[in-house]
């Protein structure tokens, strides 16, 4: 076989690989969307094809009567909240580590990124009774400090290895313009490591958004559950009724999915870091 | 001089808000995990002490034993992960048509949630399902209580569902590292002739050693510490205890039944497994500059 006709015939078979691939990502949620749009009836008679009739009255019941909207709002309040103050906590962390001088800096600096094995499924139930004690259940507040605390040793790593990359000679400058560390901070920091705040904030926000367990524990009141406690509740509501808990699945992966075809190579570079250096 | 302790004084305020929440809500409670793992405990009233009783019970556990198997398990399939990605980030690498689209298809189940991906699998996987209807017409016999329902079938059916959700994390680290490799080593390499196996085992594996271990750890780390919301949703550690793991028999154990002590030493012993491991964790993230 001549050489280019080997090349062309190994493309193919490449690509019908990865197009099998593929196709398992991305059947499963085009099942999920299809069923969605379909009504119980038809779901029963036509379970795998397209829908004959789509409607969208799966998606307005998912959404008022089994309180998907309430639930994301939920969601959106906690997730806002614990990117933030992540992003204030971890960038005031990394400026110290990154450009002050002090002693113990490195064993300080290790010990928080140590903090990283203290997993939350081994320390769940004291911090459950603590955060009854701080009267922090039930509040979406509690859930935002958990959160934030689990953040801080990858967000602080991210952040100074970030900043450290910022030229001495410009925190100089600022120094002799008469600028304090926090100005220097806010006007030179932070402009300049934008690109790791945005990636630390998307990766924040995804998983913040997706996390169950804590939630699960800490805002056990309905009307306060978060998008995923509310969805996997809903499993066990609507067991029989799986266009309605399609839609539900759907409304609650929207917001991660927008995240992920606005954001993928700012997701892309978060989730490397640390594995190429 | 008085910079020096200014700067001191600016790294104190600078870290306090960290520290302290890293102190609150995940050294204190580590700590009252530890010592509370020798009392029995129901969560309401006084913890009491009862030495190494908890540890004992955990041993003769039947349950812990299967949880344990069932992680154990689990480890030993983490080659399989690496290797899946390792083999479809080579095939990406090299710009194949399409490889964006590709690439951007793998990564797509790692965005969501757990609770979505085990949801939706949950209803893919039943007998009455679309999966095994695709099996059933190839002849592939399929269990009557579903793939998840069966207990010779559940567990491997997990570890696929898990595979599903983050190989394309895997393709996207392993992309990172070929890209950090020098085109040349490749080229260099084929002139001397190797190819298929021999090329992945002698050249690109020694290439990225660094990044196939820090993504092993992690993974294995991961499989430890972040499965609770799979098991909660697709199985709750059944049928029996065929996908029992330990961090949901924490779970169950101190919000089930109220066994807040019991659950504590079950935390522990989650702990020192896990403890070792990212030790390395953070060897392999850490290098020589850091913090200098």
């Amino acid at each position: 076989m001549n050489p280019r006709l080997r090349q062309t015939a190994q493309t193919v078979a490449i690509v019908a690989v990865l197009s099998a691939v593929a196709l398992t990502t991305i059947y499963p949620l085009l099942y999920m969307l299809t069923t969605a749009l379909k009504d119980r009836k038809e779901h029963l008679f036509n379970r795998y094809g397209l829908p004959h009739h789509p409607t969208l009255r799966n998606f307005g019941d998912a959404w008022t009567y089994a309180g998907v909207g309430r639930h994301l709002w939920n969601s959106v309040i906690v997730s806002v909240a614990g990117v933030v103050l992540s992003w204030v906590v971890c960038s005031l962390a990394a400026y110290a580590f990154a450009h002050l001088r002090f002693p113990g800096r490195r064993a300080l600096f290790l010990a928080v990124l140590g903090a990283m094995m203290i997993a939350p499924q081994v320390i769940l139930i004291p911090l459950y009774q603590l955060l009854i004690r701080l009267n922090l259940v039930n509040k979406h507040l509690g859930l935002v400090l958990v959160y934030t605390a689990l953040a801080v040793p990858f967000g602080t790593y991210l952040l100074t290895s970030y900043f450290r990359g910022v030229p001495r000679s410009l925190v100089e400058a600022a120094e002799v313009d008469g600028a304090s560390h926090p100005q220097i901070l806010w006007r030179v920091m932070v402009p300049i490591g934008r690109p790791a705040l945005v990636t630390l904030g998307i990766f924040n926000f995804l998983w913040m958004w997706n996390e169950l367990l804590l939630s699960l524990l800490i805002l056990q009141d309905k009307h306060l559950r978060t998008l995923m406690v509310g969805v996997a509740n809903l499993r066990g509501e609507y067991t029989t009724n799986i266009p309605l808990l399609s839609a539900g699945l759907f409304l609650a992966a929207v917001p991660v999915l927008l995240v992920f075809l606005l954001f993928q190579s700012h997701l892309t570079k978060g989730m490397t870091m640390g594995a190429v250096k | 001089m008085r910079a020096r302790r200014s700067a001191t004084l600016h790294a104190a305020l600078f870290l306090a808000p960290a520290v302290l929440l890293l102190l609150i809500f995940r050294v204190v409670p580590a700590v009252s995990a530890l010592t509370h793992a020798f009392t029995t405990w129901d969560g309401v009233g006084a913890a009491r002490y009862v030495g190494l009783e908890n540890f004992r019970g955990l041993l003769a556990d039947p349950i812990f034993r299967q949880a344990l198997r069932n992680n154990l398990l689990l480890v030993l399939s983490v080659p399989l992960w690496i290797a899946v990605s390792l083999v479809l980030a080579l095939l990406l690498h090299n710009e194949i048509p399409g490889w964006r689209f590709f690439r951007g298809s793998f990564f797509l189940p790692s965005v969501l949630s757990p609770v979505i991906v085990g949801t939706l699998f949950t209803a893919l996987l039943r007998a009455d399902g679309p999966v095994s209807r695709g099996l059933g017409a190839v002849g592939v016999p399929v269990p009557e209580q579903g793939w998840l329902g069966d207990p010779a079938t559940a567990l491997p059916t997990l570890v696929l569902v898990i595979l599903w959700s983050i190989f394309g994390l895997g393709v996207i680290v392993f992309l990172a590292g070929l890209a950090a490799v020098p085109q040349e080593l490749f080229d260099a390499a084929r002139v001397d002739g190797a190819t298929g196996l021999a090329h992945l085992w002698y050249v690109v594996i020694p290439a990225l050693r660094h990044v196939i271990e820090f993504w092993s750890v992690n993974l294995v780390v991961w499989s430890f510490t972040s499965l609770f919301a799979f098991i909660y949703v697709m199985t709750a550690g059944g049928p029996g205890y065929a996908t029992m793991l330990v961090e949901y028999q924490i779970y169950e154990q101190a919000f089930k039944f109220n066994r807040m002590g019991y659950g504590c030493a079950l935390a522990t012993a989650l702990l020192l497994l896990v403890f070792g491991l990212v030790l390395v964790q953070v060897r392999l993230m850490t290098t020589d500059e850091d913090g200098a």
